[in-house]
């Protein structure tokens, strides 16, 4: 009996194979970290941990093998990369309609005591893609015209007011999947943190190591909604909501989609006027 | 009772022995675990979390992060007082929920930090926080029907404090499913040195002559000393003293507050780590281009 020499060629990609992280080409990412918010011309003032924050969402995401679009910081982040359009959030350097997942970090706003009609935002700040201040409610529209969002995570603080969902947070849906944010008010709000995201982001993905040919999940992998549902209220003062909403043609759908979609498998595009949304407070 | 005494103590005999195995695993690589750590954790997620396993069950680690799952139920581990459940096949449900009493989700929960040896006298606040679920349809140029809201699961939330300091890194998470048992769970409580908790004390002292740095457009709004340390999903067991202080925004509408973690030199302290991050290079994004005129 004789043995055939491996092929060095053979052997050389089987061993890059085993040290390069699988590749889960279905899911490309971005960030966007705003730390720098100088009172004049932004109003101030700065959150230095929103970019070791971002970092550690990518760090999550590089380790799950997920594909990276842009990872913009401070002046990068443009305000239009949330509003709806061609040049805007399907800008090709950095709309946020570019890719599946986007996490954006930074101020939000927040009313004193927030009503069904009172608008949610998000603040950036830049010298392009002026305004900084975007609208949620009338100017995000993501998943429309090609757009590829499927997951908008948005951590500012009040972009997902409960008591003004419905007048913010469904027109966004226009092919989008899940979103996640938190729900407070001007004397209950969010802090400023280098965790949450980080950990948000461990959750959505998990880390699995394979031993012996079975796959063991050393972190597990949680759907969007579970992953914010444990760590939306990471570094929160009290009163505030971490807050998912999901879109879908039926009801039952929307909650579906809500409660079991996850980043590394995405389910098909929604279509229909369904929204479901689950909510817990601090 | 005895017998829930000796369970209990037989618990904090395996977590001890076992966290001495586990600290002793610090390899990058994914590794199988030897037949006697992986029997160690299996009973280990028996007797103290109540797991049944079901068939067969597989162990590994990396970087000193140990975890054995039977396909269904995970239980993660990283050093003495971190870890993780899930069970994939209750973990989603909500009408497959707990149904029991919050009192009684508080002592099942207390029996569980007791068994892995949390101290009674660390326990800053027990809350059973509530998840609401509501749904809406939106007909076209019409207005939305919303239906009523509903109660969804309820999540035991546990915080901690060590001498009167608080540990806001530190937390127990747990969501039991309808027959008790453990459908997600995260426990981060490790133990503090006692270098960390003097330097929190000497923080604590000289917290009144301690002037937080100015920050452009805010104002402080708390100051208190707290000990971080290292998540629960994560590679590292780093830990700090530092002052918190939390900022208040001068423009009230502005949404997300500033925080600084601040030595007893007065100087930002280095955040407890997750995960190594790769080195990235800084990059500029061009500016868009001009319309011609």
């Amino acid at each position: 009996m004789t043995t055939q020499p491996t092929n060095p060629v053979v052997l050389l990609t089987g061993l890059l194979m085993l040290a390069v992280p699988p590749v889960q080409a279905q899911t490309r990412y971005s960030t966007g970290a705003v730390a720098n918010y100088p009172a004049n011309p932004c109003g101030g003032p700065n959150l230095p941990l929103t970019i070791p924050e971002a970092n550690n969402f990518r760090g999550w995401y590089g380790l799950a093998g997920l594909s990276l679009v842009t990872r913009w910081e401070n002046n990068n982040v443009w305000g239009s990369d949330f509003r709806d359009g061609a040049a805007a959030d399907q800008e090709p350097s950095g709309g946020s309609d570019l890719p599946d997942v986007y996490f954006f970090t930074g101020h939000g706003i927040c009313q004193n005591a927030p009503t069904a009609t009172d608008s949610d935002f998000l603040v950036t700040c830049s010298t392009n893609g002026r305004p900084d201040t975007t609208n949620i409610g009338t100017s995000s529209r993501w998943g429309n015209a090609g757009g590829h969002l499927k997951f908008a995570f948005i951590d500012a603080s009040c972009p997902m007011d409960l008591v003004s969902l419905g007048n913010n947070w469904f027109n966004p849906f226009q092919g989008l999947h899940v979103a996640t944010g938190h729900s407070g008010n001007a004397t209950h709000d969010t802090l400023d943190s280098e965790t949450r995201g980080g950990q948000f982001a461990a959750y959505t993905v998990g880390y699995k190591i394979h031993v012996l040919s079975f796959d063991i999940e050393l972190f597990p992998e949680l759907s969007a909604t579970w992953a914010w549902m444990n760590t939306g209220l990471i570094d929160v003062q009290s009163q505030v909501c971490a807050v998912t909403i999901a879109n879908d043609a039926t009801r039952q759908a929307a909650e579906n989609r809500r409660d079991n979609e996850k980043v590394k498998s995405p389910m098909g595009r929604p279509s229909g006027n369904w929204y479901a949304w689950r909510w817990t407070c601090n | 009772m005895r017998k829930h005494v000796f369970r209990e103590s037989l618990a904090v005999f395996l977590l001890t022995l076992m966290g001495g195995a586990v600290s002793s695993l610090a390899a990058r690589a994914a590794e199988p675990l030897s037949k006697a750590d992986t029997a160690q954790l299996q009973e280990l997620g028996t007797k103290t979390f109540g797991i049944k396993w079901t068939g067969a069950v597989h162990a590994g680690q990396e970087r000193g992060v140990v975890a054995v799952t039977d396909g269904t139920t995970t239980l993660t581990r990283r050093g003495l007082r971190t870890f993780i459940i899930n069970d994939k096949k209750r973990v989603t449900d909500d009408s497959k929920m707990f149904a029991g009493s919050d009192d009684e989700l508080k002592k099942r929960g207390t029996r569980i930090l007791e068994a892995t040896g949390v101290k009674a006298s660390e326990i800053l606040e027990a809350r059973v926080l509530l998840q609401t679920t509501q749904s809406s349809y939106l007909a076209p140029g019409a207005a939305a029907k919303t239906e009523g809201p509903q109660k969804g699961r309820r999540t035991l939330l546990v915080t901690r404090q060590v001498g009167g300091i608080h540990v806001p890194s530190s937390r127990f998470v747990l969501n039991l499913d309808a027959s008790g048992r453990i459908a997600f769970m995260e426990l981060t409580w490790p133990e503090l040195s006692k270098e960390t908790l003097a330097a929190a004390q000497r923080i604590r002292d000289a917290q009144r002559e301690m002037k937080p740095p100015a920050v452009e457009a805010a104002t402080v709004e708390s100051a208190q000393p707290v000990v971080l340390h290292s998540p629960a999903v994560g590679f590292f067991d780093d830990q700090v003293a530092a002052l918190q202080v939390v900022y208040r925004p001068d423009r009230p509408e502005t949404g997300k507050k500033p925080v600084r973690y601040l030595g007893i030199d007065g100087k930002e302290v280095t955040l407890p780590r997750q995960l190594e991050l790769p080195r990235e290079e800084k990059i500029e994004r061009k500016s868009p281009a001009k319309p011609q005129s």
